[in-house]
């Protein structure tokens, strides 16, 4: 009885009362939500900036790795490679933001790195000579050229 | 009316929990709507390396069949012969190649086989090949039918030498040519010819009793070997049985093929210098 009469009783309803905790409850709630999209936002966006940066990586390598094979397989033949060039197409900007690819020849690495921290190394193993090179974001095009002078490998803007 | 006066809140409850599973479904479709339109990754197909290694295995299969087919019928167009099969191989290539997106040319450069510029006695028959080389492993000296070097001309002042070796790699039986003559050496060490020779013969049969390469038949299956095969050069076929099945290992000529492959985005030239007939 005590119960019943304890819902059925609108003593504690307030018209204003019930506003302000209605706008304050909806203010707040209505904050943590964009609050949270922004850092899920992006977070998303780090995440699909280093899964873009692992793709590219590893489609990069397997260029220059199959441009060493091919090296490897003419001079296995006693032959020699007069021209080669194999052209390959970086975005200009992931998720709206620029970045590096740092192409390093001492580590047989390709680096890739953003201003919102996303970073991504992709590693490579390769026998020919190459010239290692610091990539920005923004160019588009590029070619990996073997070089038959130097027997080199060498990546240039397009 | 009962159920609008109701004030139990069922309805406000039931629409509370559709709302919340709506912005749970709503948060995950954003988060994938945002990480699939973040996401930059051009698509194309990567190159395969195996049409290339093909393209060159079917060339030089086709250059030694075409040498052997004209060397056969013989007559005096046989460099004739040779080049109407290889242009009908050229046209038909490109097409084949066509099929898999690619543009391929082949072109074929005979100039030593004009100029009868034989080959070095080398590995791969270029001056710059490995000097010290292995023709053949396992052979059965009995078997052997054909032995010959033709056309044979060494450089002056440098020793050119044939050698057959026993499976522990020591040498049986060896031909040595220098300037004025030639040195049969067997299991022994007892040189068993030095005849005098000036100039060095141009067709030299070894299978001739007057080398001795039957000799080294009692000591086990051995490997032919060319040492010093950069100071000569010339044709050289040999023919037997080498670990019980038939070989043959000849060289006439290096005939110098250049191919061009090229897709949207790869390009390659290169040139492969083909030893025939085999």
């Amino acid at each position: 009885m005590h119960i019943k009469k304890l819902l059925k009783n609108e003593d504690a309803v307030s018209i204003s009362i019930g506003f302000i905790l209605m706008f304050a409850i909806t203010t707040i709630v209505f904050t943590v939500v964009i609050i949270s999209f922004n850092t899920l936002s992006q977070s998303s966006e780090k995440s699909a900036m280093i899964e873009s940066f692992d793709i590219i990586g590893e489609a990069i390598a397997i260029k220059i790795v199959t441009v060493d094979t091919l090296i490897n397989i003419a001079d296995s033949n006693n032959g020699s490679i007069n021209s080669l060039e194999y052209e390959f197409t970086m975005p200009e900007s992931i998720a709206s933001k620029t970045y590096t690819i740092n192409i390093t020849n001492s580590t047989y690495q390709i680096i890739f790195e953003s201003d919102n921290g996303a970073r991504s190394v992709t590693p490579f193993n390769i026998s020919s000579d190459l010239i290692g090179q610091k990539i920005y974001s923004g160019s588009g095009n590029y070619k990996l050229i073997f070089n038959n002078n130097t027997k080199s490998i060498y990546i240039a803007e397009q | 009316m009962g159920i609008i006066q109701n004030r139990d809140a069922q309805f406000m409850l039931l629409a509370g929990f559709i709302i919340a599973i709506g912005l749970v479904i709503t948060t995950v479709m954003l988060n994938s709507i945002i990480f699939e339109g973040n996401m930059a990754v051009g698509g194309g197909s990567e190159l395969s390396k195996y049409e290339l290694v093909n393209m060159m295995q079917i060339t030089r299969d086709e250059i030694r069949n075409a040498y052997i087919n004209a060397t056969l019928i013989g007559g005096t167009d046989v460099t004739v012969n040779f080049s109407m099969q290889m242009n009908n191989f050229s046209a038909n290539l490109p097409k084949m190649f066509a099929l898999h997106g690619g543009a391929v040319n082949i072109t074929l450069d005979i100039g030593n086989w004009n100029n009868t510029r034989y080959a070095n006695f080398t590995d791969n028959g270029m001056p710059a090949g490995a000097a010290n080389w292995t023709v053949v492993e396992g052979v059965n000296v009995s078997s052997v039918d054909v032995f010959k070097f033709y056309n044979v001309t060494k450089a002056s002042g440098k020793n050119f030498k044939i050698e057959a070796r026993n499976s522990t790699g020591s040498s049986v039986w060896s031909i040595e040519f220098n300037d004025t003559h030639y040195i049969v050496t067997n299991i022994t060490n007892t040189t068993n010819g030095s005849t005098p020779i000036n100039p060095l013969p141009n067709d030299i049969n070894l299978i001739d009793p007057i080398y001795y390469f039957q000799s080294a038949s009692s000591y086990g299956p051995v490997s032919i070997q060319i040492i010093y095969g950069n100071n000569s050069y010339g044709r050289f076929k040999i023919q037997g049985i080498a670990n019980g099945k038939v070989f043959y290992r000849e060289r006439d000529y290096i005939l110098n093929t250049t191919s061009t492959f090229s897709t949207s985005k790869f390009k390659i030239n290169m040139t492969i210098p083909v030893s025939v007939p085999r």
